[in-house]
């Protein structure tokens, strides 16, 4: 028996699944991830489709999961920066980016109160602020504060130091490194998404009002920047007319030449989130064609009955902005009423597609694509969930299982 | 109903649009276009038209003219299928259904006929010049001796007669097949002239594109032909210029000609640049007789330009030579270019717009009549 | 029951500074009369354990945690599995949302601790259900893709593997594919099936036990401990497997129903799967007369996104399609091919796939197929509407019309058991659909298959969990379980092993498998006061238990869930587990403090589902917001373990009333346990009647569902409740 240890790298849904799934078969797992807390991508997601149902509630069940199994590590903050070694037997190297607060940390809140600087908030894409000691959000696992050193003033100011109840606040931590010796990787670091300055027809992100779908996710959130109100980022007013513009970088040979398979979907669950809050509102969906496979077509065809929801097939040409409304000039080929589209909107939401993190940071062990999805890889690393493809969650979580499996075959019968 | 006819698709890949396939119809070019209109969209319609093979559809539409190929839409297309050259070649397409004579169809696809008919034009001029020509003489520049005035002005009208009735013949048929049975008041015809003046002139729809520099080259290029068709023409009628005797520089004619001879020169050199850069949306794809008129122009313009240098220089026999050959390389220019090919285009743009207002014209006419009716 | 209970009250993080500490210390040593009851202001730290932990040495079984709230720290206050612990929320859901040093705060910390002490002294920890001869043994029914896949992927991992195939060769569907496209850049190239290579790993591997021209009879037991009864050619094979992984794939859509689209009326209309065969022969010619095709038509959807065939997508047919239109243009480059279609749905990379057919010179044709007519020489004609092209278009002269059938889940197939009469009478939710498809012949009292969800697909209803099927320890993969593509196929079926595994694993210990994982506790019956009344048998929502002829339950421990759906449902209150029992909860209810009519202090039990409801509650606190100060929270497992007695008994004892919050169901139901909020909700309907009877209004039992993000609605749900009760007066109950 060689070593029966696995190392996932990524802590989103399809890391914490491969790393739940195979620790309950019996392995030690190492869970290794770059932000403060676990749950990736879904925690800034506000509900899956088609079920419109919360992500926290399934990643609650997730994280009890780790919490009540000793046979998981979570690391936090952490990044693999070398992996020697062959399947069985691999040494990886993980840098260990300090907290500046100990894992004593109660959450007790005290130090936010009295803490001077604040930060934009990337957990909400920026739009809002936390202090600069934080609670990256209100699910958050583990749920310990964190500082921003980039934001904070450091001994100077010092307050949240004394404040700490129980000198959980350390500002001169320093970057740790450890070594761990595992049988198998399962790479799960996830997705971005495209970068909208790319976009030069949509206004490249500069017109305040065009958002992506990300962002929109968190309008949504009862615990976004707005607590669940949908308002236009240039004014805070609600919106009564908002365009989803589907393919936003993706099936463009000039951006992303693939499907992102999920963006249509998002669209007609973001649709939703409109509707529901406010059933006058109208809500356009620009698109190429409507991809909902399988039994998401219910789905589609629960949306497309909503009332002043209009489907137009049509790609959006190019949006202009007028300066002084901050309102939206949407330009597109109705194809189904052979008209010529000019339409204002009070907020338009970018479906901007899934960009694997493996593209803008190949991990020495995987073969990638031209567009930075996994390949091949070496025996004993396998990729999980969205470096893989573009998935949904529930393809996410069905690959990580299935990585789990390989990982553990890995590290048995050797 | 229409039937689906697969062969179009192939037929127009001759006429260059080889990407029409790759087309998965997102509109996004229609969207982007800066000339399409609610009334008159493409390309993205004729792109659908061309694979489907919709024949009928295009043969009596406007819009492949309508277009001025900015390449906006080729920028865009996340599927690189060119919308912008598939309106080119639906352009050659329509140029070769015009022309009654069939060459045009010859030309644009097929190889061999172009190479003959280029080499018979131009070898036949040859021989016909250096056949009928005067003596060389070799003491001072003598070109209208070369070239005598009462065998080359005639043989000049006949050639710019007969490429007139046929430009304008396949105009004619042209009217025939956007306009087809609609009946337009003759009065319209007159009050929309300006139209044509406009458009023939300026190229005013250019200008709307995003890219604005195209315009202005091809204006250069347009006024220096323009103008250089007409200088010779003068000169045929008055002898103003083209004289033996070199005119003095501040003479109007050379300043006008030294004007054409480098917006010409310039923007024909641009353009063959272009082409081989491939930078531009525009320049990405060419067609054979995309070349072919950039070359066949490239050597009027510059043996055109050597003639008269020689003759400031005072070298006879290289000034009479050089006109043989600016002989050879316009005479498969005007000819094979204006009726047939690239250059019938100053002829079809200017009407079609022309055509398009006859149209609209018509039916606001008849709407108001309905109205009036009801009323 | 644990022994010796000590309580630990933490001051920390403003706990003591919001709440008077030694009063609260009072209600553990005076009234609950332990031994042990200490504070420390930082409870979690490595000093506040250690002091736990030197009690636990000498003789501490119970401890109760005072502090923050059960989901957080988990880890630090675990002290082994001999050690019952017992967290009371005070930080989250009492300070932090309601106001310091105030009275009403006071008593609900006091109420809170109450509560904690009853349930820690109720509790035992919980032994291990260990069946005996437990089988590590995988079975995977189904040789197609993906149950050699989970088959070779269960043996690759050192399980023994069971493989039983109806047909007398493995391979199933995707054996009969031509071509399979490719999955490497650049995803545009058709390449050989890579099923051959897996069969003879199969095949050659000792792990693996094959059964061809075999069905399964019967399968009894549970997890760990699955009898199968396998017929083979006339005989009965019997093997003993922990686990089962339902593997028997799709079938296509009926074409006989698609005589709309010519299929049955002209020669030259055949199926997709038609198609691949004749590929895989050789030459694709008109089945008329033979002759090489040189125009094809392929209509998509042939049957799919259809309300009057199948309603849903079958999510390959467009990949499909384009690679057998690849196969015509591989045949003859100069072959017309159209492919009439709704929504062209290539995710990923099959975008590249669909430019590359493009680029043949396929075309493509938006909109609804109008009629497939026949044209002279048994040639076909294809009318549509083209949305591209605005207008109605006719392709004639087709020598083969392709339709893309659609895929039907095997379990989709046989008849609906006859529904009780039993049934018909009670009040309840809907019976799950089962489908006598003869596949696993389940001897579960539930039916014999997995239940479906809506067209046949057994589907897991859980997006973040999805190879939860509702029995437990059998997991359905591949194409039975959604229309899926061969990658997703491989990937899932992968899974599927994993989870088959992993479900040994867990059995063999005595845990539960998901969503109650480490969980070694299981309901215990105590058979001697049962009515034979069904309603355990009948309410649990994953099958567990069976009866006997004489209709008493028999539970099957590795099967259980452990929600305690049965312990809800059983109105003798006959099921209990170690850690969690009706008359666990009951107490904790009875020792709530009910202030006197005229101190005007109504008291709300507000039973939480854990997993949901429960953490709204924190994130309340955690945000600040205010609730009322008459609730007195009690967390459940599920709803579903609701026990009607509990109303009584809150209710005899003067408490005003009762507010359960649990998760959403219906439909898109989103409780854990599948039916749990569900059926508390129909057992409230029921105890309405009563409460009329008994002169208690109906008002006072109101069940909201709420989820984990509602948390700023709880405050108001619970004020709205609160001032329905003011309406109704206070319980004439109180006092006696």
């Amino acid at each position: 028996m060689g070593n029966r240890s696995v190392l996932v790298v990524g802590g989103g849904i399809s890391g914490i699944t491969a790393a739940v799934e195979a620790s309950e078969v019996g392995c030690e797992v190492f869970l290794v991830e770059r932000r403060p807390y676990l749950g990736g991508r879904v925690t800034q997601l506000n509900q899956y489709f088609p079920k419109l149902c919360p992500p926290n509630c399934g990643l609650e069940i997730n994280f009890k999961r780790i919490k009540q199994n000793p046979r998981i590590h979570c690391l936090t903050l952490a990044e693999v920066t070398e992996i020697t070694g062959q399947e069985g037997d691999f040494q990886v190297k993980v840098t260990l980016a300090p907290r500046y607060v100990t894992d004593q940390c109660t959450a007790c809140h005290k130090c936010v109160e009295v803490c001077p600087a604040e930060r934009p908030n990337d957990f909400n894409y920026g739009m809002d602020k936390t202090k600069a000691i934080y609670l990256p959000h209100i699910f958050a696992f583990p749920a310990k504060y964190v500082i921003d050193r980039q934001a904070c003033q450091g001994t100077a100011c010092n307050k949240c130091a004394e404040v700490c109840p129980v000198n959980a606040v350390d500002l001169g931590m320093e970057p740790k490194t450890l070594t761990l010796n595992v049988g198998s990787i399962i790479w799960a670091t996830g997705w971005d998404p495209y970068d909208v300055a790319k976009l030069t027809y949509y206004g490249s992100g500069k017109y305040r009002n065009v958002i992506t779908n990300v962002m929109m996710e968190r309008l949504a959130a009862p615990n976004g920047p707005t607590g669940g109100e949908i308002v236009r980022p240039s004014d805070g007013k609600p919106v009564n007319k908002v365009a989803f513009v589907q393919c936003a970088g993706s099936r463009d040979e000039n951006h992303l030449p693939y499907c992102s398979g999920v963006c249509c979907l998002a669209s007609l669950k973001q649709a939703t989130y409109i509707l529901e809050k406010n059933p006058e509102a109208q809500v356009y969906i620009f698109y190429i064609d409507i991809r909902a496979l399988g039994r998401y077509e219910d789905f589609f065809n629960r949306v497309k009955g909503m009332q002043n929801l209009h489907l137009i097939k049509g790609k959006v040409g190019q949006i202009t902005e007028d300066a002084a409304t901050g309102n939206l000039t949407l330009v597109a080929e109705d194809q189904e009423t052979q008209r010529l589209l000019n339409e204002t909107f009070e907020m338009v939401v970018l479906a901007t597609g899934m960009v694997p993190t493996t593209r803008t940071q190949p991990p020495a062990n995987l073969t990638c694509d031209e567009n930075g999805f996994v390949i091949s890889a070496v025996p004993g690393v396998y990729g999980a969930g969205c470096v893989n493809k573009p998935y949904d969650v529930a393809s996410s979580v069905q690959d990580a299982t299935a990585a789990a499996m390989k990982a553990i075959q890995s590290t048995v019968g050797r | 109903m229409t039937k689906v006819n697969p062969n179009f698709g192939k037929k127009l890949k001759k006429f260059g649009a080889e990407t029409v396939y790759h087309c998965f119809h997102c509109g996004n070019c229609t969207a982007v276009c800066p000339l399409s209109t609610d009334e008159h969209q493409f390309p993205r319609r004729f792109m659908r038209y061309v694979q489907v093979g919709m024949e009928d559809k295009i043969k009596h539409s406007l819009e492949p003219w309508l277009c001025y190929y900015c390449g906006d839409c080729q920028t865009a297309c996340p599927r690189q299928a060119n919308p912008g050259e598939v309106m080119m070649s639906l352009r050659r397409y329509l140029t070769s259904l015009y022309d009654w004579t069939g060459l045009a169809r010859k030309l644009y696809t097929s190889m061999a006929w172009k190479v003959i008919l280029v080499g018979l034009l131009f070898f036949g001029t040859l021989a016909v010049v250096y056949g009928f020509s005067g003596p060389m003489v070799t003491e001072r520049v003598e070109l209208e001796t070369f070239a005598p005035a009462h065998i080359v002005h005639p043989v000049g009208i006949v050639f710019g007669t007969v490429l007139a009735v046929l430009l304008l013949s396949n105009v004619y048929r042209m009217y025939r097949m956007v306009i087809g049975n609609t009946r337009i008041p003759a009065n319209v015809y007159l009050q929309e002239v300006m139209t044509l003046v406009v458009h023939f002139l300026t190229q005013i729809r250019m200008g709307m594109c995003t890219n604005k520099s195209r315009w202005i080259k091809h204006l250069l290029l347009m006024t220096g032909y323009l103008l250089a068709f007409l200088l010779v023409n003068v000169d045929v009628f008055t002898a103003w210029s083209l004289t033996n005797e070199p005119p003095p520089w501040y003479h109007p004619a050379k300043i006008l000609w030294t004007y054409a001879s480098i917006a010409m020169l310039y923007a024909t050199l641009d353009f063959m640049f272009g082409r081989l850069r491939k930078k531009d949306a525009w320049h990405q794809y060419s067609h054979s007789t995309d070349w072919m008129f950039l070359l066949l122009l490239f050597g009027t313009i510059a043996t055109g330009i050597l003639v008269r240098l020689f003759m400031e220089w005072d070298l006879p026999l290289p000034t009479y030579h050089t006109f043989a050959f600016h002989l050879a390389f316009t005479v498969p220019l005007l000819g094979l270019e204006v009726p047939f090919t690239k250059w019938s285009h100053l002829a079809y743009r200017p009407f079609a717009m022309y055509f398009a207002r006859l149209k609209e014209r018509t039916i606001q006419l008849q709407q108001e009549t309905q109205t009036e009716v009801a009323a | 029951m644990a022994k010796k209970v000590g309580a630990y009250i933490c001051t920390g993080c403003g706990i003591g500074d919001a709440l008077d500490i030694e009063a609260l210390a009072k209600v553990a040593t005076k009234e609950k009369k332990l031994a042990i009851c200490k504070n420390h202001p930082f409870l979690c730290g490595s000093e506040g354990c250690e002091l736990i932990k030197q009690d636990i040495q000498e003789g501490l079984d119970g401890v109760v945690i005072a502090a923050c709230s059960q989901r957080v720290n988990t880890d630090v206050f675990n002290f082994g599995p001999s050690v019952v612990v017992e967290r009371v929320n005070l930080r989250e859901q009492c300070i932090w949302c309601h106001p310091a040093n105030d009275e009403d705060t006071q008593m609900l910390a006091e109420d809170q601790l109450r509560m904690g002490i009853v349930k820690a002294q109720q509790m035992e920890p919980p032994e291990p259900y260990k069946a005996e001869d437990i089988s590590r043994t995988v079975l995977v029914v189904g040789g197609g893709l993906a149950g050699v896949t989970a088959a070779l992927e269960a043996a690759r991992a050192g399980y023994p593997v069971v493989l039983v195939e109806k047909n007398a060769e493995l391979g199933g569907w995707v054996a009969r594919l031509h071509k399979q496209v490719s999955q490497r850049p650049p995803y545009n190239e058709l390449e050989d099936v890579d099923l051959a290579d897996r069969i003879k790993e199969v095949r050659e591997n000792a792990n693996i036990k094959i059964y061809t021209s075999a069905q399964i009879e019967k399968i009894a037991g549970g997890p760990g401990i699955f009898d199968v009864t396998i017929r083979q050619n006339g005989t009965t094979a019997n093997e003993r497997v922990g686990a089962v992984v339902l593997a028997t794939g799709a079938v296509p859509y009926d074409a006989t129903k698609l005589g709309h689209l010519g299929f049955g009326r002209y020669p030259n209309v055949i199926t997709g799967d038609a198609l691949e065969e004749m590929a895989a022969r050789g030459k694709i010619v008109r089945p008329s007369d033979g002759r090489e095709v040189r125009s094809v038509a392929f209509i998509l959807c042939a049957g799919s996104r259809d309300p009057e065939h199948l309603p849903y997508c079958s999510s390959v047919c467009c990949i499909e399609s384009l690679k057998q239109a690849l196969y015509v243009k591989q045949q003859n480059p100069d072959a017309a091919v159209y492919i009439f279609f709704k929504d062209l749905r290539a995710p990923g990379t099959y975008e590249f796939l669909y430019k590359r057919v493009q680029t043949e010179g396929v075309v493509f044709f938006r909109g609804e197929v109008a009629a497939v007519t026949e044209g002279g020489n048994q040639t076909l004609v294809v009318e549509a509407d083209d949305v591209l092209a605005g207008e109605k278009i006719v392709a004639e002269d087709l020598d083969l019309v392709v339709l893309a059938t659609g895929m039907v889940p095997t379990t989709a197939f046989g008849e609906a058991p006859a529904v009780e009469e039993e049934k018909k009478e009670e009040e309840g939710p809907p019976p799950d659909v089962i489908l006598k498809s003869d596949i696993l012949n389940l001897e579960y009292r539930q039916g014999p298959e997995l239940p479906t969800l809506r067209y046949g697909f057994p589907d897991s209803h859980f997006i973040c969990f999805p190879y939860e099927t509702r029995r437990t320890g059998i997991y359905a993969a591949g194409a039975v379980r959604a229309p899926m593509d061969i990658p997703s196929t491989v990937r899932d079926a992968t899974g599927a092993a994993l989870k088959a595994i992993q479900c040994i694993e867990l059995t063999a210990q005595g845990s539960a498998v998901h969503p109650r994982v480490w969980d070694f506790s299981y309901p215990e019956f105590s058979l001697q006061r049962c009515t034979q009344c069904k309603r355990c048998t009948v309410e649990c929502p994953f099958g567990a238990i069976n009866e006997d002829e004489k209709t008493y339950p028999l539970p099957n421990p590795t099967r259980c869930r452990r929600c305690g759906t049965c312990m809800g449902a059983c109105p003798e209150r006959l099921i209990s587990f170690k850690n969690y029992s009706v008359g666990m909860i009951g107490s904790m209810i009875k020792t709530i403090e009910v202030p006197e009519e005229d101190e005007e202090k109504p008291r709300i039990v507000v039973l939480a589902c854990e997993n949901d409801a429960y953490p709204a509650l924190d994130m309340a606190g955690i945000n600040r917001l205010q609730l009322s100060p008459w609730i007195r929270v009690i967390p459940l497992r599920c709803l579903g373990s609701t026990n009607l007695i509990w109303i009584a008994d809150a209710l005899s004892k003067g408490i005003d009333g009762i507010l359960l919050l649990g998760c959403k169901h219906g439909d898109d139901y989103q409780c854990h346990f599948v039916k749990g909020s569900e059926l508390a909700s129909y057992r409230l309907g029921k105890i309405a009647e009563t409460l009329n009877r008994l002169a208690l209004e109906s008002d006072r039992v109101r069940m909201e569902q709420v989820s984990i993000m509602d948390y700023h609605r709880i405050p108001q749900i619970i004020e709205d409740f609160a001032k329905r009760l003011e309406e109704v007066g206070p319980n004439p109950y109180k006092g006696f």
